[in-house]
């Protein structure tokens, strides 16, 4: 197995974090606070090429490889970028665009991979429902062939994106027959279609610059030209959607873990107490330390998925489950360490390590929750 | 090679005897074997030891892993003799130090330590104490050293001791008169592989028997990883014990009227266990990587494996007892022994409280 970065790949991380903290982390606490999507933040990814990064030439992207993905992403989050710019960015992109881009004809892909691409317009996906959470397979949202087009009915949940959204893949249920699995389809659904709605933006805890919604489809007519690949193929859709997930969509909270290491370090050699540097004392150095493993170990994980991912090797899902578990339910450590660093501060909205700790909650939740990874994990090791 | 290891390595006995000459005889039979099937030597031909001290190490990583399922404690005790013991003699000995000990040691006819510890245990935090003089046309080397890993067993044993301001490293002979051991050591774990104390009192050493005036700064911390990344390995072995006899015993046992793996809490359990394990298991393979390929933080990624694999291996080892309950605790089973072997990994070599504290001030340096 092979760890290494070509010199390309980490002069392009290094610009990617000169880039993002000059342009986007000076507003983050900001949008953060107010709990504000941050539209300038979110055109200027596009500008720059992230938005589109692995997508080719000719879409708006700049074809770069998986590792150079993973590394970008975690460039943002070592900016100090918060975390709900880089769900949003990730949900945009890996969720919504690489899914019309993977699946999409041709013509679909034109018409909306370049806009995605460039951050013209915003992106969603929508496959979680009030009754179908980790149990993706009991979706509810039905899908109706009439004519030349499909009847939607139903809704979504916790949508990323959701109430901002221009387009969005949504997974609805064509066929009751066979499997649960089998009989479930992907669509995309423009801003705007007759029935198709957003709901009031929920207030969350963390990622909070993030907008996350409910979405509604009452009799959403959609054209038969926007069904993403086959009839009955969508939960196959959704499932390749966790290779992003298990590397990109997870390469932000390594770069997070990175900031607030650098902020804990500098903080405990300025916080002085008892006549010293608190960092000379060893129980702050444990905790730097241990933010430090936390980092090293997921870098393995993330690394490894995202290396594979580019030598096309299928993905193996026991590896993947392993990697949203650790990295998910550790990720708690390392940001509680930096709040208990910076005491009092660190529980204030001032000292950006609450933020990260807030944000990072939803690790063990999101793309899957950790209770899920076990269960796949069980079944799946030898 | 796994394949082959992990076979031939289960049908080797004796290594549970409390007899000293069966349990030494155990070991040479498994160092035949390991010398016939290449083991020993990976990563110590001249080629390779010349262009890197960690040549090959993934290699014998990947290797040594196998050993290291089957025999966690006697793995390392193999690992001190060949790629720390016989890595130092292969790139840093002279023609005659190759010759006299390497040879032997890469056939698998002697067996090999290196005496680091001293009363502080902790052997980076303190300073050496042990002594060497010159005298005529050799060395006398007055000093203790303290739970040596194959100790009681070892042919050769390379000393570092001071000479003059420097650290010098010199080689003595298990019968060489003012050597002194002291009775093996009774431990909690690792069972198979023996430790002891040593003693130089006027301990004569040959000029020749010592490694010249080398730049043992450098040295030194080279050790310190070599020792550090074995017992690493060790402690992914008591893990991958721990993990499959705790699932065998998930499927196969009781517990009201279905086997514990019928209890989603105890899969999830597994489940835990397993993704520490694989978590370790790469991020060891990363450490390796970046030090075969000289990266600049290998160093502070191999401390920060050593943390986290060590003491990963104690919880898998205490969730695995927890799965089999009484029947773990209870009587001596692999479970139990996987328990007591687990606590070795985070105290020996450099603690895990040394490595967070060195780790730390990496960072901190880092981010000045």
């Amino acid at each position: 197995m092979d760890f290494s970065f070509t010199e390309e790949q980490l002069l392009f991380k290094e610009q990617v974090l000169k880039f993002a903290r000059k342009e986007i982390v000076p507003r983050c606490q900001e949008h953060d606070l107010k709990g504000e999507f941050d539209y300038q933040s979110f055109r200027k990814l596009g500008e720059f090429g992230i938005l589109g990064l692995h997508f080719p030439e000719e879409l708006g992207g700049s074809g770069a490889d998986v590792v150079t993905s993973v590394l970008a992403a975690e460039a943002l989050g070592e900016a100090g970028v918060d975390g709900g710019l880089t769900l949003s960015y990730g949900a945009h992109t890996y969720l919504c665009a690489d899914t019309i881009f993977t699946h999409g004809t041709e013509e679909q892909r034109r018409k909306y991979v370049p806009k995605l691409a460039g951050g013209e317009w915003i992106g969603c996906m929508g496959l979680t429902e009030p009754g179908a959470g980790s149990d993706v397979a009991a979706l509810s949202t039905r899908a109706l062939r009439d004519g030349d087009r499909y009847i939607l009915n139903g809704s979504k949940m916790f949508i990323t994106n959701g109430p901002i959204a221009d387009v969005a893949v949504i997974y609805a249920r064509t066929s009751a027959a066979g499997e649960r699995h089998e009989g479930i389809s992907a669509f995309i659904v423009e801003k705007g279609t007759p029935g198709f709605s957003a709901g009031k933006k929920l207030n969350k805890m963390g990622v909070r610059s993030s907008y996350t919604s409910a979405l509604y489809f009452e009799d959403c007519a959609v054209p038969t030209e926007n069904l993403l690949g086959r009839e009955g193929m969508g939960f196959l859709m959704a499932m390749q959607t966790v290779e992003w997930d298990r590397s990109t969509l997870m390469a932000p909270f390594l770069g997070g873990m990175s900031y607030i290491l650098e902020r804990s370090c500098r903080y405990s050699r300025e916080r002085v107490q008892f006549g010293r540097p608190i960092a000379e004392f060893q129980a702050v150095k444990h905790k730097i330390a241990d933010i430090r493993i936390f980092l090293e170990a997921s870098r393995a994980l993330v690394y490894r998925t995202a290396w594979c991912k580019d030598q096309g090797r299928p993905l193996n899902h026991l590896e993947a489950a392993v990697a949203k578990l650790f990295v998910g339910d550790w990720s708690l450590v390392p940001t509680n360490n930096a709040v208990i660093i910076h005491g009092g501060y660190g529980y204030c909205h001032e000292y950006d390590v609450e933020r990260t700790f807030r944000d990072s909650r939803l690790a063990p939740i999101g793309g899957g929750t950790s209770e899920v990874q076990k269960m796949i994990i069980s079944r799946l090791m030898t | 090679m796994r394949s082959l290891l992990a076979e031939e390595s289960e049908g080797i006995r004796g290594f549970e005897s409390q007899n000293l000459a069966d349990h030494s005889q155990a070991y040479r039979d498994l160092l035949k074997m390991l010398a016939g099937i290449g083991y020993l030597e990976i990563g110590l031909t001249p080629d390779r030891t010349e262009r890197s001290p960690y040549a090959d190490l993934g290699t014998a990583v990947l290797a040594g892993e196998a050993l290291a399922e089957v025999f966690p404690d006697t793995y390392l005790g193999i690992e001190i003799s060949s790629r720390v013991v016989g890595g130092l003699i292969a790139r840093y000995g002279s023609e005659y130090l190759k010759g006299r000990y390497l040879v032997p040691l890469l056939k698998g006819e002697a067996l090999g330590t290196v005496a680091l510890s001293e009363s502080s245990r902790n052997f980076p935090a303190a300073k050496i104490t042990t002594q060497a003089v010159a005298q005529g046309e050799g060395y006398l080397l007055n000093g203790t050293k303290k739970g040596v890993i194959n100790g009681p067993l070892a042919d050769l044993i390379i000393v570092p001791a001071q000479l003059s301001e420097q650290t010098a490293l010199f080689i003595i002979q298990s019968a060489q008169d003012g050597l002194v051991l002291s009775e093996p050591c009774s431990a909690l774990g690792y069972k198979r592989i023996a430790f002891a104390d040593l003693t130089f009192r006027n301990c004569r050493v040959a000029k020749e028997e010592w490694f010249g005036l080398l730049e043992t700064k450098a040295i030194m911390p080279e050790l310190q990883v070599k020792m550090n990344l074995a017992i690493t390995v060790s402690s992914l072995g008591v893990m991958h014990r721990a993990l499959f006899k705790a699932k065998e015993y998930g499927a196969a046992a009781e517990e009201g009227g279905k086997p514990p793996l019928a209890y989603q809490e105890i899969r999830y359990r597994l489940a835990e266990m397993f993704a520490l394990y694989q978590t370790s298991q790469l991020l060891a393979y990363r450490a390796v990587w970046m030090l075969e390929q000289g990266i600049a933080e290998a160093n502070t990624v191999v401390d920060s494996a050593k943390v986290f694999i060590t003491e990963a291996a104690e919880e898998v080892a205490r969730g695995s007892m927890q799965i089999a309950a009484l029947d773990g605790y209870l009587g001596s089973n692999a479970l139990e022994a996987g328990y007591r072997d687990a606590r070795f990994g985070p105290v020996a070599g450099e603690s895990s409280e040394v490595l967070r504290m060195r780790i730390a001030d990496d960072c901190l340096r880092k981010y000045l």
